[in-house]
């Protein structure tokens, strides 16, 4: 079937929502929804009128239930009530015993408890239906399958035992959940409020809530890590907004001579080129030589007295630098001296172990902590049974970015180029060697398969195992010089991190440990693995405790996703231990199944995505029609898929996530708050909003915004500082940088219409301030500053919205908008205040006392001052997204180049058209050889030079003159 | 001796009246609140969960909870409110086993954190788009109400409607195509009755 429009899809929209159409109609339909808002909206609405009707029309027959159901309770409320001994006197070995209170309840009746309701101090409800318990006493449930959900008033003490057949467990908790599979002896607990204990023969363990303990008849139980993905997800909170416009319309094209500030602002920009686009659109971008950064361009347009447009360029990138302030910050306070130690615990333990069986997975073990040591303290001792030698060959290899095939000890040939400290890491004294070891840590495993196609030999891969299970022990056991434990340390780490960029889909000690657990069934069973069939039986093992990569930072994993036969056959021959494995990025994996060879054959040579394949994924239209008219999209090839087929699966895929999933973590979050930026802009939006030229706009900001979250998070480039400086020198002595005449009439300003922006920006800063708090990771500045920050956007989201509105604003909020472009910087969280001022005040000095001989001196102070006020706020950066799959030797390149200024025509309260100017993010992406590859400094160096590339051939939709 | 309040009295009275006549066991008395609130907080459990199956036995236990509350003499200061809130909770507690079956080893998410800004507002918002919907079914034809009896109340297909009816099943999706068009323009306040 053609692809469909929107009055044909809107046609059938209710009996698409009715489940009612034709399989063909169907599909169609759900092709286009794919990238329409407008009809998912009415899609939206479709299926609340029927489920309103449903409701509607079942309700005589869902009240008659209900009178049916109050009267039997009713009489049920008159018998008294009895506490029943039910079920079989069993010899079961677990006791769930908990702290409760005598709170009375009735339990909905098991499957054979008998007649009447038996009571039990706790309220217990069926998780899966199948479940079967009976109730023993009022203070003992014993539960034979299935799952149930325990819960008692927090205030309330009292004993209440849970029983089942598999280890022994004693707990102390108010609500958490109890599952026993089906036919296996074994239990699982997760606490919700409280604390449990859980306890067998073989041992016991404490979990707290979002902890899992799971322990089965013969093994002693164990501690899981808790779902961070849930845990942080859970804390997001949507903002509602109104984002329904009723702005009335302008004429196209406009009159720009009956156009307000038109004349300021072409005294102010270089309009001519302009021109056409603005009497079309409304709206255009005007490159701009003047600034680098988002901040002083509303500084330097009010003191020219030109109408300001606060974008969302400018707001999302306040946001994203107490981002990177913050992440910076904790990682040199904390992590990296943490990392030292806890590297130095770990092999401490590890030396322990003496048996001579052990002893090559033992030195392997060693020789893996060792790198990671003498990367962050060279100087620092090597436990005995460390190979020093090729722990110093690994390390001189790591520190020179050089190739070692293999690396010593494991086998492989691993290239170190990436591992030269990029961004901040490469300043001060502890964050190099941190950057190293981490990347030492996630990105070399100790393999989990050997064989003859494979990196590896089976008895090198059976070392590397038993090796990490060794590293996965010594983290359960080992404890730090100051007494905290190892698991504690590398939890704090591993936590944080992931709310910053999510979790990762490789296993750590936290899988090892569980999965040697359940494969040999005593802890740490590594004399299993030497068995036949213990690497295997490990294997499924392992596979059921790692995340699945698309499922990583998710609250949940379909079910049909989890089946252990294609589960282990789709293991990555890169599989293996990682002690801090690297982070599962949605993007990088959607990139990836959109090239060859996923998409495609070698010989249609696609091996590098675009930008825009994301941004059609995220549900741009405007995307998918680029890509398509580009000629770019292969068809499908031996064994793989077409563009269109793959990037529907992702859509598919991508349309699992909901609220809490798009929201566990602050990278996906971040991607969830770009998204409503490529929607499309119908009536009541302002004239220009419509346009396509704007719509593309909105698309550039998207992707420069993802350049900055990939840049922040992946961390390819280097030395900023060396950059800005060549520009900085430029700006100043042009005098492009001297401040304007300054004025007491402040221009009007206008607020960049986009309230689901702001929106979900404003709930991912609040999500972020109480988690990172929640974490201990903010300082009582940082925190200010973020609360300061979702203050000033509670604002922006009423004020968007009632511009959207046609609202008059009234006098608070006329005021509020025109000392906003003003109070900017105070949000950009610039990294050190007094340095700011001290160097305010040297300056200030050395111009008033008008010496030749200061001149060389007035220089470095300004570019000192330059750098603390603006390097923090800077917006060009360059980062690397992709490797050529085909060739192997190219990359794709995304960047951010000077600021432009976006021209807008606004629509005025008072019914007048008035020209107003904001800064926007430009955006570059370029294909590049391996070897060339961009690095900040050069990207810097051009920039200074005038030596841009060519921007993406869709930005002459918006650019007025592109270069 | 306490004389039984009449069932057509009952009506005139308000919910706190209402209310304190359930503690002291009058049947009656919570069949009256069931009938003024089982609409609103059926289309508030909707709105939250969006799914009308389930919103039936939501609304059931949500009315069942209240009932054996009033019964162990806990009356709540504000019905209404109260009651939203007790559906609330139910949705909440769905919503972590939902999370829960589909993936075991996990803390359930805790959507309760989301509560419901005002009972009167609830209510009045409820109520308008109820009230909205019941005037979209009077004015249809006896004909297309009973379409939408057999689609709606019954479960059947459209198919199995055509069958039942001996009419093609492209009239029957026509019919029922437009009328759930009417509803909807109705429902989000764009309906005209010429259009």
């Amino acid at each position: 079937m053609n692809a469909l429009t929107c009055n044909q899809v809107q046609d059938d929209i209710e009996l698409f929502a009715a489940e009612e159409c034709d399989a063909p109609t169907r599909a169609a339909i759900q092709r286009h929804l794919a990238g329409c808002p407008a009809c998912n909206a009415v899609l939206d609405e479709a299926r609340q009128m029927l489920g309103l009707l449903t409701l509607r029309l079942r309700e005589p027959a869902g009240l008659a239930r209900l009178q049916q159901r109050l009267g039997a309770e009713a009489r049920k409320r008159e018998r008294p009530a009895i506490i029943l001994f039910v079920g079989r006197v069993t010899a079961f070995a677990a006791v769930l015993l908990l702290t409760v209170g005598m709170y009375f309840w009735f339990s909905p009746a098991g499957r054979d408890n008998g007649s009447g309701p038996p009571t039990t101090v706790a309220l217990i409800q069926r998780v899966s239906p199948d479940t079967v318990y009976r109730v023993r006493s009022a203070n003992e449930v014993e539960l034979e399958h299935g799952e149930v959900y325990v819960a008692l008033p927090a205030q309330e003490k009292s004993a209440f035992v849970v029983a089942t057949a598999a280890g022994s467990a004693r707990a102390e908790a108010t609500e958490f959940f109890v599952k026993v599979p089906r036919d296996e002896a074994a239990v699982q607990v997760n606490v919700v409020r409280g604390k449990v204990a859980l306890s067998n023969t073989k041992g016991s363990t404490t979990v707290r809530p979002g902890e899992t303990a799971a322990a089965q008849r013969d093994a002693a139980p164990l501690r899981q890590i808790e779902n961070l993905a849930l845990r942080f997800g859970r804390s997001y909170q949507p903002v509602k907004v109104q984002a329904a416009g009723k702005v009335p319309p302008y004429a196209l094209p406009v009159d720009l001579a009956k156009v307000k500030h038109v004349k300021a602002v072409a005294g102010y920009l270089p309009l001519q080129d302009a021109r056409p686009l603005l009497a079309k659109s409304g709206f255009a971008v005007v490159p701009d030589a003047r600034f680098t950064d988002l901040i002083s361009p509303y500084e330097d347009l009010r003191d020219h007295d030109i109408p300001v447009v606060i974008t969302a360029d400018t707001l999302l990138h306040l946001y994203r630098l107490h981002l990177t302030a913050s992440l910076r910050d904790i990682e040199e306070r904390e992590f990296a001296g943490d990392l030292v130690q806890l590297t130095q615990a770990l092999a401490a333990k590890v030396a322990e172990g003496k048996d001579a069986e052990g002893q090559p997975a033992r030195q392997l073990a060693l020789t893996y902590l060792g790198v990671a040591l003498l990367l962050q303290q060279p100087k620092a001792p090597l436990p005995a049974g460390t190979n020093a030698a090729d722990v110093a060959e690994v390390v001189k290899a790591i520190e020179s970015g050089a190739t070692l095939k293999p690396v010593p000890g494991l086998g492989y040939a691993v290239d170190f180029a990436d591992f030269r400290p990029v961004g901040h890491y490469t300043q001060g004294k502890k964050l190099p060697g941190y950057f190293r070891a981490m990347m030492w840590y996630g990105r070399v495993p100790l393999l989990l398969r050997g064989g003859a196609d494979r990196l590896v030999s089976e008895e090198q891969a059976r070392r590397q195992t038993v090796a990490g299970g060794l590293i996965a022990a010594a983290v359960e056991q080992a404890r730090l010089p100051d007494g905290r434990s190892a698991l504690e340390v590398w939890q704090r780490i591993e936590t944080v991190t992931a709310f910053y960029v999510g979790l990762s889909d490789e296993p750590g000690p936290v899988q090892y440990a569980a999965a040697l657990a359940r494969a040999a069934g005593k802890s740490p069973g590594l004399a299993e693995l030497n068995r036949p069939g213990g690497m295997q039986a490990f294997e499924r093992a392992l596979v059921k405790y790692t995340p699945l990569p698309l499922f990583a930072n998710v609250a949940h994993t379909p079910a049909a996703w989890r089946n252990v036969d294609d589960l282990v056959a789709q293991l990555d021959p890169a599989a293996g231990f990682r002690l801090f494995g690297q982070r599962f990025a949605p993007d990088v994996y959607a990139l990836s199944k959109l090239i060859y060879p996923n998409v495609g054959s070698a010989h249609d040579g696609r091996g590098l995505p675009d930008g825009l394949d994301l941004m059609a994924l995220l549900g741009s239209k405007l995307a998918r029609q680029l890509v398509k008219e580009s000629g770019e999209a292969p068809a499908a090839g031996p064994g793989s898929l077409s563009y269109a087929q793959a990037l529907e699966k992702l859509q598919g895929d991508f349309a699992r996530f909901d609220d809490v999933d798009w929201n566990a973590n602050l990278y996906w979050s971040w991607l969830y708050t770009l998204q409503p930026l490529l929607h499309e802009h119908g009536a009541g939006f302002p004239t220009y909003m419509a346009m396509p030229a704007y719509n593309a706009h909105l698309m550039n900001t998207a992707l420069a915004s993802w350049a900055q979250l990939r840049r922040d998070t992946v961390l390819y480039t280097k030395k900023r500082d060396t950059l800005l400086e060549a520009m900085t020198t430029k700006a100043v002595k042009s005098g492009e940088l001297a401040p304007g005449p300054k004025r007491d009439h402040v221009p009007p300003a206008y607020l960049e219409p986009l309230p689901e922006v702001y929106g979900r920006l404003l709930a991912l800063t609040r999500m972020s301030r109480q988690q990172l708090t929640s974490l201990k990771v903010l300082n009582a500045e940082s925190r200010q500053r973020l609360e300061d920050l979702e203050k000033l956007l509670e604002r922006v989201v009423r004020l968007a919205e009632k511009e959207l509105a046609n609202d008059v604003l009234d006098q608070a909020d006329e005021q509020f908008l025109r000392a906003l472009p003003h109070a900017l910087r105070h949000f950009a969280a610039a990294r050190d205040v007094k340095q700011i001022e001290k160097l305010q005040q040297t300056l200030k000095e050395l111009t008033e006392a008008k010496l030749a001989a200061n001149e060389a001196r007035v220089k470095t102070v300004h570019q000192q001052l330059f750098m603390e006020e603006y390097g923090p706020v800077s917006a060009p950066l360059v980062t690397t997204v992709a490797v050529d799959t085909v060739t192997g030797n190219k990359v794709l390149q995304t960047a951010i180049g000077r600021v432009d200024l976006a021209v807008f025509i606004v629509p005025w309260h008072d019914g007048s058209l008035m020209m107003a100017v904001g800064p926007v993010l430009s955006y570059y992406e370029w294909q590049v050889a391996r070897k060339d590859e961009w690095t900040e400094e050069t990207w810097l160096q051009r920039l200074g030079r005038d030596e841009e590339p060519l921007r993406p051939a869709w930005t002459k939709m918006f650019l007025a003159a592109g270069k | 001796m306490k004389l039984a309040t009449p069932r057509a009295a009952l009506s005139q009275l308000p919910d706190a009246d209402l209310v304190a006549m359930c503690v002291q066991g009058d049947a009656d008395a919570f069949q009256e609140l069931t009938g003024r609130y089982y609409r609103p907080v059926c289309g508030f459990l909707f709105k939250k969960v969006q799914q009308a199956d389930l919103v039936e036995d939501l609304a059931q236990e949500t009315f069942l909870e209240a009932f054996k509350a009033l019964r162990e003499g806990r009356p709540p200061e504000q019905f209404a409110g109260w009651l939203f809130g007790i559906a609330h909770n139910r949705c909440g507690k769905w919503f972590r086993r939902k999370k829960l079956s589909l993936y075991p080893a996990n803390e359930p998410p805790d959507v309760a954190a989301t509560a419901f800004v005002s009972a009167q507002e609830e209510l009045e918002e409820q109520e308008k788009k109820m009230a909205t919907l019941e005037h979209g079914l009077a004015g249809l034809p006896a004909e297309t109400r009973n379409l939408l009896d057999m689609k709606h109340q019954q479960g059947l297909t459209c198919e199995q409607i055509a069958a039942a009816l001996g009419q093609p099943v492209g009239t029957i999706k026509s019919q029922l195509s437009r009328t759930y068009k009417m509803l909807r323009e109705r429902l989000s306040g764009r309906y005209e009755a010429n259009s």
